[in-house]
C-alpha cells in the first residue's frame, strides 16, 4: 500500500487534456505554437478551446520538464510579438508512452465498452 | 494580410492582469486568431479567460500566499470592526456618518435612513466614494507591500475576494432578505458602482494599474 502511493506520487499522471496537448505537440513537430495547437485541437475535439487554457497548460507541462518552449522572431502580423514554440521533450515522450500502455490495459475486456454497446 | 482592428483595451487588460510570464507570446497569438477573421466578441471572451486561468493557476501554485495575501487585505476591516465596535461606531455615527458607512453593520442597522444618507446631506455620497476609495487604495497598497517579490496575484486575489464578497452581499441583500424595504433604485446603483470602484482602486494602489517597471522585466525575461 506504502509503496504503490509512493510511486504513485512520483510519477506525473496526465490529464486528459494535457495527453491531448502532447499529442498535438507531437504531430504538429516544429511548428508548434499556440494557434496551430488551438486549431488542431478544436479540429479533432470539435471543440472551441480558450486560448488561455491552452497556455496554462502548456505551462504546466514545461515546469513538469515534459515541454520544452522556444522563442521565436517577432513578426508583423502579430502585433510585433513573438511565436513561442514548444516542443516534447524525452520525458515528455516517455510519459506519453507510459500514459499510452496504462490505457491500453484498461481498454481491454471491457464489454460495456465493446461496439455496438455502449 | 487582412487587417482586422483588436480590442485594445482587452489587450491591455490581458497585458496588465495576465498572471502568466508568456502573455506577450498569447496575445501575439490571440492577434493572429483575429487577423484570421475571429470576432471581436472571441477575443474578449479569450482575454477573460486567459486572466482567469491565469489567475487561478497561480492561485493553486501559490495557495499560502493566497491566504496570506486576503487575510492581510481584509484584517483593517475585519479588526476595525470587531474591535471598535459597537461602542466607537455609534459615536462615530453621530459625529460623522460616513466613516460608518464603511462597516457591514451599518447596512443593518442604519439601513432606513440609507436614501438620507446619499442624497440628504450634501457632501456624504462624495465622502463616501472617496473613503471607499482611500481604503481600497490603502488596502491595496498594503497587501503589494508585503509581497514586494511577486505582487500582482496576491493583489488580484485580494480584489477578486473583496469583489465576489460585494457580490454575495447585494444578492443576500436583493433575494435573501424579504422583510426589509426596496432599495431605491439610484441607491443600489451607487453602493454597488462604490463596491466595484473600490476593487479598481485596490488594483490601483497594488501598483497594477501602472505602466512600470514589469513591462521591461517580462520583456528581458523573454529576450
Amino acid at each position: 500500500m506504502f509503496i504503490t502511493s509512493e510511486h504513485m506520487a512520483q510519477r506525473n499522471h496526465m490529464s486528459s487534456f494535457e495527453l491531448m496537448v502532447m499529442l498535438v505537440l507531437i504531430r504538429l513537430g516544429d511548428e508548434a505554437y499556440g494557434v496551430p495547437i488551438s486549431r488542431e485541437i478544436e479540429r479533432t475535439s470539435g471543440r472551441e478551446v480558450p486560448m488561455g487554457s491552452v497556455y496554462a497548460t502548456l505551462e504546466r507541462l514545461e515546469t513538469k520538464g515534459m515541454v520544452a518552449a522556444e522563442l521565436g522572431e517577432p513578426t508583423v502580423e502579430r502585433g510585433g510579438r513573438a511565436k513561442r514554440y514548444f516542443k516534447v521533450t524525452a520525458r515528455g515522450l516517455r510519459e506519453v508512452r507510459d500514459t499510452q500502455r496504462t490505457l491500453m490495459q484498461l481498454w481491454k475486456n471491457l464489454p460495456a465498452l465493446e461496439r455496438g454497446k455502449a | 494580410m487582412n487587417h482586422t482592428s483588436v480590442p485594445r483595451i482587452a489587450t491591455w487588460l490581458l497585458k496588465r492582469f495576465g498572471c502568466s510570464p508568456k502573455n506577450d507570446s498569447l496575445v501575439g497569438d490571440l492577434i493572429e486568431h483575429r487577423q484570421s477573421g475571429r470576432s471581436r466578441f472571441w477575443y474578449w471572451k479569450q482575454v477573460l479567460v486567459a486572466i482567469a486561468a491565469g489567475l487561478v493557476g497561480e492561485i493553486r501554485e501559490h495557495k499560502l500566499l493566497t491566504v496570506r495575501a486576503i487575510a492581510i487585505g481584509w484584517s483593517v476591516p475585519i479588526l476595525y470592526h470587531f474591535v471598535f465596535h459597537p461602542f466607537i461606531v455609534e459615536m462615530l455615527w453621530r459625529l460623522e456618518p460616513w466613516i460608518v458607512v464603511q462597516h457591514p453593520s451599518f447596512y443593518h442597522s442604519y439601513y432606513h435612513d440609507l436614501e438620507r444618507f446619499v442624497w440628504g446631506e450634501s457632501g456624504s455620497l462624495l465622502q463616501f466614494l472617496a473613503l471607499q476609495c482611500l481604503l481600497g487604495f490603502l488596502n491595496g497598497w498594503l497587501v503589494a507591500r508585503l509581497n514586494r517579490g511577486n505582487p500582482r496575484m496576491p493583489v488580484m486575489a485580494y480584489a477578486a475576494s473583496v469583489s465576489i464578497c460585494a457580490m454575495m452581499n447585494w444578492t443576500y441583500y436583493l433575494l435573501v432578505t424579504g422583510q426589509m424595504p426596496p432599495l431605491f433604485p439610484p441607491i443600489l446603483f451607487v453602493f454597488v458602482v462604490a463596491d466595484q470602484l473600490s476593487v479598481v482602486v485596490i488594483l490601483a494602489g497594488g501598483g497594477l494599474l501602472r505602466d512600470s517597471k514589469r513591462k521591461d522585466a517580462f520583456r528581458a525575461t523573454t529576450t
